[in-house]
């Protein structure tokens, strides 16, 4: 049992000189801190063997978690020690968190209430205050113990090392209660190894604090281009909404100018050649009048087809949707010689925006089983389904292949058609060459 | 037979055609014509000075076409009104039939002898009413 000695050596050198010799010799090393330029006692192989591999294994860490509990293990198995405990220190550096006991049965109480701790003068405190290692194998009469704080395990015996980081003391590591006592050799050995802890708990966070900034930059590069590629594809959808939206606005005026206008002019025009028909009872005037009235006639009746196509005026009515495609296959029925069928069962509350795309999609639809099908049946139906209105258009003609794009050569219309539908967050399909005829059929929320 | 001439009025907007209606109508013997407006509210005030037999009226006007029909038919019962449109979409035929016209053309399609026969039809359906106490 060696005897304890006060860490500040008042004794003079000679004598301090002689003692340490005398324990080296016996194979163990003085209390203390030696004065400089006295020798260090020799660590033994196994111990020298026991320390690289613990460093090494603590190197190969670097969560700090695993760090200090792999080093404080280290410790004590390299001091003979069966309790110890690590510090590290507040970020103000002012306290010590309790961090990691070992070892030792801790009243939880006691954990709770010190769960950090003043940095004072104390045997352990003096480890971090002066930054040195601290040697006691009587610790109650230790001229540093400043006493227990209730539910303090009882401590005789005593190492501690402070852990020295880049920028001073992080923290500190202890060990107690070796029954033999510690000797300079244990302050050696667990100086070295506190030295290397301090390292690797200083790494473990760097490397634990990049590896937060990496992911913070990852997710919120992440976040950008999911941000900007969101923002992106709104803002054309945007756009596009506006393109389609000032598209149908100019036809609604110019639908409007041929209705104000230029028909009326031209009904007027026809009526009045009536009325000059009437003065005259030459017959070869008639006839002439009569080539005049039928020129005329034609041109109303074409303007008259351009008005409806650009925009059917029963659009605006509530059931606009039903009345534009009456009133459109009406104005084709005649002429193309196909039977026509229309059953459309929607609610008044369809914007007009709706009806419109609806209205045009049809529209395009028909137009081709008109010019290309050869049909003999042309079905147009709509209902409402999941919020939105649905639309079919079917034929029993010729059919198309389809497949390469959505469309053959000269159809493109339905390509664009597609287009208008999902831009109004809808769908559009068209099947074909199954069979005979085709069908058109698309959706598009009621909004 | 008439005992007098049928009393007309012509409303329209779009002044060619509303020309063409005057000449139409004042060109025709047993029809005087005793005016004409270009909006709803000269139509109505036109009714109402002056009681015609029939009003000619072009639904697209400046007030609305429909607006005009009920204020004549208000002011006016014996008025009747035969609209007259460039479009005749069953929205605004029924809009103008609710409204109180009696009868309804289509511009394009109606010829001059159309227009005339409308007009002598309201007439006569006039003079059956009883007349306004």
């Amino acid at each position: 049992m060696l005897e304890a000695a006060p860490e500040h050596g008042a004794r003079p050198h000679d004598e301090r000189v002689s003692r340490q010799r005398h324990r080296a010799r016996a194979g163990v090393g003085s209390p203390g801190n030696p004065p400089p330029g006295t020798p260090m006692p020799a660590l033994f192989e196994g111990q020298l063997a026991l320390l690289h591999a613990c460093v090494l294994e603590i190197a190969r860490l670097h969560d700090a978690h695993q760090v200090i509990n792999k080093g404080l293990d280290c410790c004590l198995e390299l001091t003979g020690s069966t309790a110890g405990f690590l510090d590290l220190l507040d970020e103000d550096r002012t306290h010590r968190e309790m961090t990691l006991f070992m070892g030792v049965e801790v009243d939880p109480l006691f954990i709770a209430a010190h769960r950090t701790i003043p940095l004072q003068r104390s045997v352990a405190g003096v480890v971090v205050t002066e930054g040195r290692i601290k040697l006691s194998n009587q610790v109650t009469s230790d001229p540093d113990s400043s006493g227990w704080p209730d539910g303090h395990p009882e401590i005789r015996t005593f190492l501690g090392a402070p852990l020295q980081g880049r920028d001073g003391v992080i923290g500190m590591v202890a060990v107690a209660n070796r029954a033999d006592g510690y000797d300079q050799g244990h302050a050696r050995l667990l100086g070295a190894l506190s030295s290397h802890l301090a390292v690797a708990i200083e790494n473990a966070r760097m490397y634990e604090r990049q590896r937060q900034t990496i992911s913070g930059l990852e997710g919120r590069q992440a976040e950008l281009s999911a941000t900007s590629a969101r923002d992106a594809i709104n803002a054309r959808l945007r756009a596009l909404d506006q393109l389609v939206a000032a598209q149908e606005e100019e036809r609604r005026r110019i639908a409007d100018d041929i209705h104000a206008d230029s028909l009326q002019v031209l009904d007027a025009a026809i009526l009045r050649l009536e009325m000059l028909s009437r003065r005259t009872s030459d017959a070869a005037l008639q006839g002439q009048i009569s080539e005049v009235r039928a020129a005329v006639g034609d041109a109303e009746d074409r303007l008259r087809h351009l008005l409806f196509n650009l925009r059917p005026p029963a659009i605006d009515a509530p059931q606009g949707l039903r009345l534009a495609l009456h009133d459109h296959l009406e104005r084709i029925g005649e002429a193309s010689g196909i039977r026509l069928e229309l059953d459309v069962e929607v609610s008044d509350e369809v914007p007009i925006q709706v009806r419109l795309t609806l209205f045009r999609i049809a529209q395009e639809a028909i137009a081709n089983v008109v010019k290309h099908a050869q049909a003999s049946l042309l079905r147009v139906q709509a209902g409402m389904k999941d919020e939105g209105i649905w639309v079919r258009v079917e034929d029993d003609g010729r059919g198309f292949p389809v497949g390469h794009g959505l469309s053959p050569a000269g159809h493109f219309g339905l390509t664009e058609m597609r287009g208008r539908a999902e831009l109004a967050g809808g769908w559009l399909t068209i099947r074909s060459g199954e069979g005979p005829g085709t069908l058109v059929e698309c959706w598009v929320p009621q909004r | 037979m008439r005992s007098r001439s049928i009393r007309v009025a012509v409303v329209d907007d779009v002044p060619t055609m509303r020309s063409t209606l005057e000449d139409l109508v004042s060109g025709h013997r047993w029809f005087d014509l005793v005016g004409s407006a270009s909006t709803a509210e000269e139509a109505i005030e036109l009714a109402c000075l002056l009681r015609p037999d029939v009003v000619l009226l072009d639904v697209r006007l400046p007030g609305g076409g429909a607006q005009a029909a009920r204020g004549i038919r208000a002011c006016s019962p014996r008025t009747n009104v035969v609209a007259i449109s460039v479009l005749a979409d069953r929205h605004s035929v029924s809009a103008m039939e609710a409204a109180g016209a009696c009868s309804y053309l289509e511009k394009g399609t109606a010829t001059m002898l159309d227009i005339v026969s409308a007009i002598e039809r309201a007439a006569a359906s006039a003079e059956d009413l009883p007349s306004a106490p």
